[in-house]
């Protein structure tokens, strides 16, 4: 388990080599002058060439290319901003607390409120809550979050004034973003939920359990939970990349500092060192999601578990085989 | 086993806890309850405390101010560009321009003054301390323009200045030597900044962040893209401005302008900018304790012939074509809403310089007669033009567009973002016409400022350049001739002429609309220390005088 985690987080090595040079390369190549941006009218020629040479934009591809990825690999320097003069990794590390703060508040308010409800709507299929609950999840899946954002600004900032539109001054700031970025998910969440405890109650353990007497609570909380949640699991971690990318619109909707409203301000500006370092933590993060979503699994589901270490050849050793993986091994 | 779980998940929450209160704490205080300030639509001055601010035992007085598009910093002319509110308050602003009578005014110099045709003289006050305890002397003076070129800013390019013979005459008299008497600098914003500090730190140092100055506040807090925080400097050089009242400022930046007014409506805010969509969603509900000021930014909107771009504009009859073709007052309603207001010159209606030279009848047969003059059928003229893809740009070719069509003449709009348009500009071909005018406003309202590039045939926009003989002599005579009688008549003669050519095409007033808080602050005071929407005087607004 621990060699496949070391194994995997090697890996992410060249993964955030490609994803570096990827986007360096795009920005590259994206039409458009930082440097007239920066200038703004009324710049001469020699001013131009003044400040190309300042930022080293006046190099080719592959110097400038060579000199990021030493930096950015051997010394762990992003650079500084073109627009603000201030070191990139010192900005990101300022902000990204805050934008890891609202995806993991959101994950957390998605899988509090989905599961349940999700779960719920199984056990009384074809009911009218089940009705009601596939209903409002369609309706949260189908608007987009930044309408949300915008309604529930009016809502409860404007009209209500219960709080804040912007910034994150008191606790109450965070409701909103928090609340808007997990909408989306809450349905998708509430769904697969849904779906997989319908399919995982029509299991013979399942019956097994209720014809030895068992109360339908304890079936559901001891035997059928945990083997939901493996597709869950994969829902959730492939959604809290979401939120990332979705940080752009919700903080800069919400006047919150961090990561997306960062890299908002660097796609505008055309200020590719923090374009290229967002989008860099961003890969990375996204890697070590992956990495923890499928040691879960492991956690959570022996076979998986059992998968993994049959590649370091315990299983080999013993002599044995692995279980069917879609049997339901949990009863 | 449970154990650990269960102590796991207390460890998880409070660490998240611990986590949201200190990311919490990265925003400043997001309204003005720490304030005393007056309560009733009009403040009282019983409100106002009788003795300096931050005495013991005074509350604090905080206000916040909002701010949209950027932040800003204080470096003045780097980039992105300075925050003018905050260098106002942060530091001593070599020339001014004071808001009731638009003339140019200073609060460090006792004198200034051309001595002859190239140069210009600047008497300082005696006893103006910075922020680190130094004495500031011409030496500083000088410094603050002659480190232009050094700090990355193009503010005096063009002027002529010559800054290897700028130089300090004794302790508190600055010489600046030019190619030829340069009249509109002193409209230029520019910060008296200590040399030897400066010097000291670079101008690629973060400590620019927390600048030196040698103004009532000083920064104690500026986090990128969020706030800036200004506290009162107890020891103040100018003491004899009055009592300050306000303590604290703190600027928050809001990335959309319609949030920004929500937290005016939520009293959050003081005061801040309307943009034009904002400013309709006022008029439409005109909330309580909210009110504006819309005012004239001295400059105007015009319409900008490319003449190095398209020789078809050397042809009065094609400008004239143009003008009587398009229903100016129909198209800036549509682009500019609720804040348009009709420009029938260069300047304002408002400025003191305004001559009423005329319109434009919107005649499109009249049009179609001079275009039939220049030797154009229909369809044989076609304009190509190269615009930024933001809404106003958008708004104003597409409408051209619309009105020429309908004489003959085709127009083909591209658009595109800033930094993939702006280069193109800069050489000739490509953007034959398009809409223009001076986003730093101009606070003293002269002709000059709204035409500022219309002379710069290199170096500057291709697309600016007005190439006529006449107009570019008058223009010389706007910004050269320090005869102020013969500066007033070429004011006149330019608008006349720029009417009688046809060599742009004014249609619209620029204004700031600042909204505020009727419970905070009245429109007398707003009109008196704001110049425009991202130039609040934060200083003059601190005065305890100024609540009054």
């Amino acid at each position: 388990m621990l060699v496949y985690a070391l194994k995997r987080l090697l890996w992410m090595l060249p993964v955030m080599l490609g994803v570096l040079i990827i986007v360096f390369t795009i920005t590259y190549f994206t039409p458009g002058d930082p440097i007239a941006a920066m200038l703004g009218p009324g710049y001469t020629p020699e001013r131009y060439a003044q400040k190309a040479a300042e930022l080293g934009l006046d190099q080719g591809y592959f110097i400038r290319l060579g000199k990021y990825i030493w930096n950015a690999f051997v010394r762990f320097d992003l650079g500084r901003s073109y627009l603000s003069n201030l070191s990139i990794s010192d900005e990101i590390a300022a902000r990204f607390p805050i934008t890891l703060c609202i995806g993991v508040l959101t994950i957390f308010v998605m899988a509090v409120v989905g599961m349940p409800l999700g779960i719920f709507s199984a056990i009384r299929q074809y009911g009218a809550a089940d009705a009601a609950l596939t209903v409002a999840a369609l309706v949260m899946n189908a608007i987009p979050a930044f309408v949300f954002a915008l309604l529930s600004l009016i809502l409860f900032g404007v009209v209500l004034r219960w709080l804040p539109v912007n910034g994150l001054g008191s606790w109450k700031a965070w409701i909103l973003p928090v609340v808007t970025s997990a909408l989306p998910g809450i349905a998708v969440v509430m769904r697969m939920s849904r779906t997989t405890m319908l399919e995982v109650i029509r299991q013979d353990y399942i019956r097994t359990a209720r014809s030895k007497g068992l109360k339908e609570g304890v079936i559901i909380r001891k035997h059928a939970l945990k083997n939901c949640l493996i597709p869950l699991i994969t829902v959730t971690g492939g959604f809290m990349t979401s939120v990332l990318a979705g940080s752009i619109i919700v903080e800069t909707i919400f006047g919150i500092p961090g990561l997306g409203m960062y890299l908002m301000g660097g796609i505008i500006g055309r200020d590719y060192p923090v374009i290229n370092g967002s989008v860099l933590l961003i890969s990375l993060i996204v890697c070590i999601l992956n990495l923890v979503v499928d040691l879960l699994y492991a956690m959570i589901d022996p076979r998986i578990k059992a998968q993994y270490s049959a590649k370091k050849g315990k299983i080999k050793k013993s002599g044995g085989t692995l279980p069917p993986v879609n049997e339901g091994g949990a009863a | 086993m449970k154990k650990i779980r269960v102590l796991a998940a207390i460890i998880l929450t409070c660490a998240l806890l611990a986590g949201l209160s200190a990311c919490a704490k990265e925003s400043p205080p997001a309204d003005n309850s720490q304030t005393n300030s007056p309560t009733a639509d009009t403040p009282s001055a019983s409100a106002v405390p009788d003795t300096p601010a931050q005495q013991p035992g005074d509350e604090l007085v905080s206000k916040t101010i909002g701010v949209t598009g950027y932040l800003g910093t204080f470096l003045s002319g780097g980039s992105p560009a300075e925050s003018r509110t905050a260098c106002y308050a942060v530091f001593d602003v070599i020339f001014t321009t004071d808001p009731a009578t638009k003339k140019i005014s200073s609060d460090i110099l006792t004198d200034w003054y051309w001595e002859d045709d190239a140069t210009f003289v600047m008497k300082m006050k005696d006893g103006i301390y910075f922020s680190n305890g130094e004495k500031a002397t011409a030496e500083d003076l000088v410094y603050s323009y002659v480190s232009h070129n050094a700090r990355g800013a193009t503010y005096l390019d063009g002027m002529g200045i010559i800054f290897d013979q700028c130089a300090a005459r004794d302790e508190l008299t600055a010489v600046l030597k030019f190619e030829q008497a340069y009249l509109p600098f002193t409209d230029t914003e520019m910060y008296l900044i200590c040399k030897s500090w400066a010097e000291s730190v670079g101008f690629d140092s973060d400590e620019w962040y927390k600048p030196v100055g040698s103004g009532p506040y000083a920064c104690s807090e500026y986090s990128y893209d969020n706030y800036i925080k200004l506290n009162l400097r107890d020891d103040y050089w100018n003491k004899e401005v009055g009592d300050y009242y306000v303590d604290e400022w703190t600027i928050k930046y809001y990335p959309d302008a319609s949030t920004m007014y929500m937290d005016l409506e939520n009293g959050n805010i003081v005061f801040c900018e309307l943009t034009t969509p904002v400013y309709s969603t006022f008029v439409n509900s005109k909330p309580d304790n909210i009110d504006v000021s819309l005012r004239s930014d001295g400059v105007t909107y015009f319409m900008q012939f490319g003449y190095l771009d398209n020789s078809a504009w050397y042809d009065k009859n094609v400008r004239l074509a143009v003008a009587h073709a398009v229903n100016w007052e129909e198209l800036g309603r549509t682009i500019l809403g609720d804040t348009y207001i009709p420009a029938n010159s260069i300047t304002p209606n408002a400025s003191p310089y305004y001559v009423d030279v005329g319109k434009y009848e919107f005649d499109q047969e009249l049009a179609k007669e001079y275009l039939a003059k220049a030797g154009y059928a229909p369809g044989e003229l076609t304009l190509q033009t190269l615009m930024f893809d933001v809404q106003l740009f958008k708004d104003f070719t597409e409408a051209v567009q619309y009105y020429l069509s309908q004489v003959g003449i085709t127009v083909d709009a591209q658009f595109g973002d800033i930094s993939a348009v702006i280069g193109e500009w800069f050489s000739p071909g490509g953007t034959d016409f398009g809409p223009y005018w001076n986003t730093a406003s101009s606070p003293t309202m002269d002709p000059y400022r709204s035409i500022f590039t219309a002379d710069r045939k290199e170096g500057g926009l291709s697309w600016t350049f007005i190439d006529d003989a006449r107009f570019l002599e008058l223009f010389a005579e706007l910004v050269h001739n320090t005869d102020e009688t013969e500066r007033n008549a070429a004011y006149r003669e330019i608008q006349q002429h720029i009417y009688d050519e046809a060599l742009i095409i004014p249609f619209a007033d620029s204004v700031s609309v600042i909204g505020f808080r009727t419970d905070e602050i009245t429109k007398e005071q707003i009109n008196k220390y704001t110049l425009s929407v991202n130039f609040y005087q934060l200083h003059k607004f601190g005065l305890a005088s100024a609540w009054q």
